[in-house]
């Protein structure tokens, strides 16, 4: 497939919220994704922690026959270090504080570790695999964006007492992802190559 | 008072979104709800047993990454175990079988089950107790949502219900010859299923309180 096709069936087909349903754990800190600073968390986290997993699979364990423990060694080597990189970068106070603080959260979520192992599994080289979780991280940001402004419009509506709150959203997120069923990997792969 | 505070856990799926996202996605059968259920609740409940005595001997720094690393270790466990009661749902399962390190239930243990210790990191029974029999009401509570998920779903989206143990069929039952609404088996059906059984969940909650009230 074409980087044009994988750009956009991660974008649209395989959305990571609508198709995949990759989202933070409510119990965590974050609410929602749709601030820049979680926004660039998130592209930052994905890119780093789905290519190391890629060159830790394709350059350690493949050869190794190791490959059925591939979730162990990413949790225990390429988690920490893009968290160590966020430390890294992380200042007191602005914008690379609250970097690093949604990282915190993000990394130890479904969305990274789904993304990388979806991204990692598909058969894409390096760069396609890159391109995938990047594409993969923008379609979540613009799903959560989308969503969030629904949230606002229902908070104002006249919504039955039992449909108030999280089963309208639910609801409201299947109709966005029946939407998006259109866009399937047949249908972009004869549009983009 | 403890038993008192404890004896109501709401659904962790239905009222607080808890580890929805295997459910949207891959519950589209009955087998694959209860799979998925199961593995969730092993997986949080074998963490939750362990956690004390992780806390005992790993310094606090290193605490996330072990239990971390102990979550993956124990989903691969779990998918072993469902490659082999089902290589089918494995298959079908995919990529949300590792997940199961993530899933929401296991991350609420590993960031909030801190059971209280002395000064030694001694356990004190009694809280620890409480503890587990919570996470065990939740862990049912996950179970049962998961079924009736995969259930409805498969129900709806393929118009049959089946079970299958490791070697033959253990219940299969066929609705109708040709399936009745296809977008249920999908992650959009999952949603608005998702939606409409938290919905018919909060009318219970309301009817329950005002009976209470």
């Amino acid at each position: 497939m074409s980087y044009l096709g994988i750009v956009a069936l991660s974008v649209f087909g395989a959305n990571a919220l609508l198709s995949y349903g990759f989202a933070p754990c409510p119990a965590s800190r974050l609410r929602g994704l749709v601030g820049l600073a979680a926004f660039v968390a998130l592209f930052l986290a994905n890119a780093l922690a789905a290519s190391l997993l890629w060159a830790l699979r394709a350059l350690v364990l493949r050869p190794l026959g190791l490959d059925y423990i591939s979730l162990i060694i990413f949790v225990m080597i390429a988690i920490p270090l893009v968290r160590l990189f966020f430390r890294a970068i992380a200042a007191k106070s602005g914008f690379l504080h609250r970097l690093s603080t949604a990282a915190d959260d993000i990394l130890v979520s479904s969305i990274v570790f789904g993304i990388a192992l979806i991204s990692t599994r598909s058969g894409y080289s390096i760069l396609e695999a890159l391109v995938a979780s990047v594409s993969s991280a923008i379609g979540y940001w613009m799903a959560a964006v989308l969503l969030d402004a629904l949230r606002e419009r229902l908070e104002l509506s006249d919504v039955p007492e039992a449909f108030r709150g999280a089963p309208a959203m639910l609801i409201s997120a299947g109709l966005m992802a029946m939407a998006l069923m259109g866009f399937d990997a047949v249908f972009i792969k004869n549009l983009a190559g | 008072m403890n038993e008192q505070r404890y004896s109501y856990v709401p659904n962790p799926v239905l009222s607080g979104l808890l580890g929805v996202f295997p459910l949207v996605a891959a519950a589209n059968s009955l087998m694959n709800g209860f799979v998925l259920g199961i593995g969730v609740a092993l997986s949080s409940l074998t963490l939750a047993l362990l956690m004390p005595f992780l806390q005992s001997f790993v310094p606090d720094r290193l605490r996330t990454p072990t239990s971390l690393t102990l979550s993956a270790a124990l989903a691969l466990l779990i998918g072993a175990g469902v490659e082999a009661f089902s290589p089918a749902a494995a298959r079908s399962l995919g990529v949300y079988i590792p997940l199961l390190a993530v899933n929401c239930l296991s991350l609420q243990t590993l960031r909030h089950y801190h059971p209280a210790t002395d000064g030694e990191g001694r356990v004190f029974a009694g809280q620890y107790g409480t503890g587990i029999s919570s996470l065990l009401k939740e862990a049912l509570g996950y179970i049962a949502a998961a079924i009736l998920i995969g259930a409805f779903r498969e129900l709806l989206g393929s118009g049959t219900l089946n079970f299958a143990g490791p070697d033959a069929q253990l219940f299969s039952f066929s609705l109708t010859d040709e399936p009745p609404a296809r977008l249920f088996a999908a992650p959009a059906g999952g949603f608005i299923v998702l939606g409409c059984l938290a919905a018919l969940y909060r009318i219970a909650t309301l009817k329950r309180k005002r009976r209470g009230a």
